[in-house]
């Protein structure tokens, strides 16, 4: 099977692509639009500088090369969403190609990269007389990269992997928003076994990547075990059935026309790129990070492509502290902590964490008592009293032999089923309020239990 | 240059002109007698870059600044709407 | 003739001397009476205003049908935009109200630019104040027309491959276009937007000097007009002009090419030496110029469908491409048809290197080879157009190609977006005969100058002069 997918992405800018326009969710319908977006009469596009920028910044993290000279087209096509009937697009000229992202060991390549305007949103519930569709312009020049891959990938959990990834790298960079996310678009074109191409259009979202890509796999495979062959044709995602469905034959033949934008200069995105801060990649960053304190870059890699502000915290608690102790914390209860209070910034909570990190990393308390600290700094602000761990064994393996002692059912049940030691221990680490480390008491109940 | 009938009735249908049979002969005669003159380019050795531009006009760009300089309503005041949405004709 | 009329009106409207809405109101009454003769205006305005002080204080200011007006019936000479009322002026517009200056209502032309004749337009057919029987010339044709009939007055038009000097020209007033990105496009309704140029129309050249500073400068809201060097108008020296023999060897009509050759002895009477230049491109500029003006309109026009503006009244009675069909083809008229589908088929892929992309390469070489012929040349020269203004009957017989070759002499300095000039250079049989004079990029100077030596030379008649006195 090979799947190649073409990815429309909206960029976080504050303006539209082409003229001053808020780029915002309104839920007024026509409430952000302007003769230009209308595609009035008399209109002109104005390209902004930033949609530029992050398109740039998105082909460089995707490790592509940027054109030196790079301009717009115009592509000619009618339709009621299209507010001029021709989209305003990259052509000849995107703005990087031939990149790729090595996903799992696999590497998918990239053909191109371009920034285009999108079109407007139809809607088709509202009109009691189906006589029209309804048109909301708010959408129609909202600054779009346009992804596309090679037929590199090999099967739908692989696609939505890589969406995942490509996703995850481009947020780390600022080119997408989370809210973006959810909403992202993709064409699919899939083949089977070396059968026609298969183009499934407009699916949105990593789940409905994934549906789409099975369903595909498994009609492609019914038809051609009954002995027919799978014509070559483009089809739709019924996101409620879960199926793809054969799109009405369009008698309108797919010819765009493309000429040069003529109301945009050409750009000369080398001399352009030159004074453009290039945010680190993911990749860029865990090399600093292994580089600065030893931590391995794909155990970190995978925490930037988790959040760039765990990262960022992971740097600041690793030059205060014990860099593998502040991975190994950031990297799960923080990270948990964090997720459950996206509110909170983490750059207030910095100081606490490193406090808290420290002691367990010098031994001065257990790790049980680190938890629940770092709990506490999410819920209230600070890690509030640390209880100092106790070193000496002989009070625990006191309290272990007295509790196996006073229980001998508890000891056949150790013994039988040794998984349940952990019962125990989380009862010890009650009672003893966290004062050892939870690692020791295992190893205390353990070598008792063998004992008896 | 030779056109058929085949190459007016696919540019019509991508420019969605419905033609009559008189327009069709009308149109069929005036390409070849147009596409004939203009044949002349053929010979024309111009081996340089393509001039997008009389000028040369590179790099503008604009702030990302948002900004609404004419209220929406009074765009929207001579459309065809339905509860702020504007009309447009069947897609489905 | 070196004193400008214009000049002399606005200073009495600021000094107080003139009655400006008086005199405003009593021209619209004769313009009305005269507009049913000779349909030179789309839509006249009910009550021009202007202001009373401004460099431009009451004077009436006519708009080419393609220029947007806010709120006023601006449709390109097209069906299609019957009840199109922009929501926004468009720059020029603005920077003239700002001014003083008083809309007196839009000029009809050619649908969309589309014309030589004006012939092709929705509104009314422009009759050559001249000779009523004959065009006033395309695509500006009422521009020139308002021009040629009233006093005090001054047109903005605009110009793709030779729209203002070509009626310019047959209407025997001044014609003027600046270089391509001088004056803002926004708020011009496309033709093709890398040739599209507003311009203006005057009775003499002096008053360009009023109008152009006006119109020009940078633009924030088109890209284009942002690369412009400041415009200089100080005067330049005109010590040589060249004439371009791909141009003035295929010119037969033996009065026109008299007039321009006694027009060149007068130039050099003044001291302004004239010789023969070479510029070989020349011969492919209508075939470049008809590609690439066809291959940008056909994209240009594709909004044009029914929806959102334009047409009211429209029934959504079919499936969108039925739909968008059925309004294209009985809004627009026949030679709008005819580009969209010659464009749509020079940028059709198959199609597309051997004219739009070879038609771009030709636009460069043109220009490479204009500065060139300009080296040790001040501008360069020919007549206007290659005949009279015809009569209507004799235009009906014209095969669109016969037609789109007699733009031989306006096309090329509009391909290469050089600013140029059309001025009265005599009378054959009472009818106008113009003579072209283009310069370098941005060297719209060398034109005024030129343009004031010639009026010490020349004499304009003019058919009618209507104004609002009593």
């Amino acid at each position: 099977m090979r799947i190649g997918l073409e990815i429309h992405v909206q960029l976080p800018t504050k303006s539209k692509l082409f003229c001053t326009c808020p780029n915002l969710q309104s839920k007024e319908p026509n409430s952000n639009v302007c003769p230009i977006c209308l595609g009035m009469p008399g209109s002109k596009p104005m390209l902004n500088g930033r949609a530029l920028e992050l398109a740039a910044v998105a082909a460089k993290t995707l490790n592509c090369r940027l054109l030196d000279r790079t301009w717009f087209s115009r592509k000619t096509y009618f339709y009621p969403d299209l507010a001029k009937n021709f989209q305003i697009t990259q052509f000849e000229a995107p703005i990087g190609v031939d990149g790729h992202l090595n996903i799992s060991g696999r590497k998918v390549n990239l053909w191109r990269i371009h920034l285009e305007e999108d079109p407007a949103r139809a809607v088709h519930e509202l009109v009691p007389d189906q006589e029209s569709s309804l048109l909301d312009y708010n959408r129609s020049g909202v600054p779009l990269i346009e992804i596309v891959t090679a037929p590199d990938i090999d099967d739908p959990a692989h696609a939505r992997e890589f969406l995942r990834v490509m996703l995850d790298e481009l947020r780390y960079v600022g080119v997408v928003s989370e809210e973006e996310e959810m909403k992202i678009r993709a064409d699919a074109n899939i083949s089977v076994t070396d059968g026609e191409r298969v183009e499934i259009k407009n699916i949105t979202g990593l789940k409905n990547l994934e549906k789409a890509l099975d369903f595909e796999y498994r009609r492609q495979n019914k038809v051609s075990v009954a002995g027919i062959e799978v014509k070559r044709e483009t089809r739709g995602f019924d996101e409620e059935r879960g199926v793809t469905t054969a799109l009405r034959e369009k008698e309108e033949e797919k010819d765009y026309g493309y000429i040069f934008e003529p109301d945009l200069p050409v750009y000369d995105l080398k001399g352009i790129a030159e004074s453009i801060e290039f945010p680190k990649t993911t990749s860029e960053k865990a090399a600093e990070i292994e580089e600065e304190f030893g931590l391995p870059s794909e155990r970190t890699r995978l925490l930037l492509l988790d959040s760039k502000s765990l990262g960022d915290l992971l740097v600041n608690v690793a030059r205060k502290t014990d860099p593998e102790r502040a991975f190994r914390w950031i990297s799960t209860t923080v990270k948990a902590e964090h997720y459950r209070h996206t509110e909170i910034g983490l750059d207030d909570l910095a100081d606490e964490i490193i406090r808290v990190v420290d002691a367990e990393a010098s031994s001065k308390i257990s790790d049980v008592v680190a938890k629940s600290a770092i709990r506490n700094i999410f819920e209230r602000g600070d890690a509030g009293q640390l209880t100092e761990m106790r070193q000496d064994g002989g009070e625990l393996e006191a309290m272990v032999a007295r509790i196996l002692d006073n229980e001998p059912a508890l000891v056949d049940e150790l013994k039988k089923r040794p998984k349940t030691v952990n019962h125990l221990v989380g009862r010890i680490i009650r009672e003893t309020e966290g004062k050892f480390d939870s690692k020791k008491i295992v190893e205390v109940v353990k070598s008792a239990v063998e004992k008896r | 240059m030779e056109i058929g009938y085949d190459v007016i009735e696919k540019v019509a249908r991508l420019s969605r002109l419905r033609l009559t049979p008189e327009e069709e002969k009308q149109l069929l005669a005036d390409f070849q007698e147009i596409l004939t003159a203009f044949s002349l380019i053929d010979e024309a050795e111009a081996e340089c870059d393509p001039a997008f531009h009389a000028i040369e006009i590179e790099n503008l760009r604009r702030d990302d600044e948002p900004s609404i300089d004419i209220p929406p309503d009074e765009i929207l005041e001579r459309m065809r709407t339905l509860q702020r949405y504007i009309r447009g004709p069947r897609m489905q | 003739m070196t004193t400008s009329e214009v000049m002399a009106y606005i200073s009495d409207v600021t000094q107080g001397n003139l009655d400006r809405k008086c005199y405003l109101e009593r021209l619209m009454v004769r313009m009305r009476e005269q507009n049913t003769k000779m349909e030179l205006f789309s839509k006249l305005h009910e009550k021009p205003q202007g202001k009373s002080e401004g460099a431009l204080a009451g004077l009436p200011i006519s708009v080419k049908d393609n220029i947007c007006v806010k709120g006023f019936p601006t449709r390109a000479g097209s069906k299609i935009l019957r009840e199109y009322h922009p929501p926004f002026d468009a720059t020029v517009v603005s920077r003239i109200r700002d001014a003083g200056g008083a809309f007196v209502g839009t000029t009809n032309m050619d649908e969309f630019g589309f014309g030589t004749f004006s012939t092709n337009c929705a509104y009314g057919l422009p009759k050559n104040p001249f000779d009523t029987n004959r065009s006033c010339g395309g695509s500006s044709g009422g521009a020139a027309g308002a021009t040629a009939i009233l006093k005090n007055h001054i047109a903005i038009a605009e110009s793709t491959g030779g729209s203002i000097s070509c009626p310019a020209a047959f209407c025997g007033v001044v014609g003027f276009t600046p270089t391509y990105g001088r004056v803002s496009r926004f708020g011009l309704i496309d033709y093709a937007n890398s040739l599209d140029k507003i311009g203006v129309m005057t009775r003499s050249v002096e008053d360009l000097r009023i109008i152009l500073p006006i119109i020009s400068g940078r633009d924030p809201n088109d890209m284009t007009s942002q690369v412009q060097p400041p415009l200089d108008s100080t005067e330049k020296e005109i010590r040589k002009i060249g004439i371009p023999k791909e141009l003035i060897g295929n010119i037969t009509d033996k009065k026109i090419l008299e007039t321009f050759w006694q027009a060149i002895d007068k130039m050099r009477q003044e001291g302004v030496d004239a010789e023969e230049v070479s510029i070989p491109t020349l011969e492919y500029s209508i075939p470049a110029y008809y590609i690439l003006a066809c291959a940008e309109a056909s994209t240009n026009l594709a909004k044009f469908c029914g929806m959102r503006y334009g047409l009211e009244g429209q029934h959504f009675d079919s499936m969108y491409n039925n739909f968008f069909t059925e309004v294209r083809s009985s809004a627009f008229g026949q030679e709008a048809k005819r580009r969209i589908m010659l464009g749509t088929f020079a940028r059709m892929a198959g199609y597309r290197d051997q004219y739009y992309m070879k038609a771009l390469r030709i636009r460069r070489k043109m220009i490479e080879e204009f500065e060139r012929a300009f080296k040790g040349i001040a501008l360069l020269a020919s007549p206007t157009m290659p005949l009279l203004p015809p009569r209507f009957d004799e235009i009906e017989d014209m095969s669109p190609a016969t037609v789109y070759a007699l733009d031989f002499l306006t096309v090329p300095p509009n391909l290469a977006g050089l600013p140029h000039i059309s001025m009265p250079m005599g009378y054959a049989n009472d009818l106008p005969m113009g003579i072209h004079l283009i310069a370098p990029h941005w060297e719209e100077g060398r034109l005024l100058s030129a343009g004031r030596i010639w009026e010490r030379k020349m004499e304009y008649r003019f058919p009618m002069d209507l104004e609002g006195f009593s």
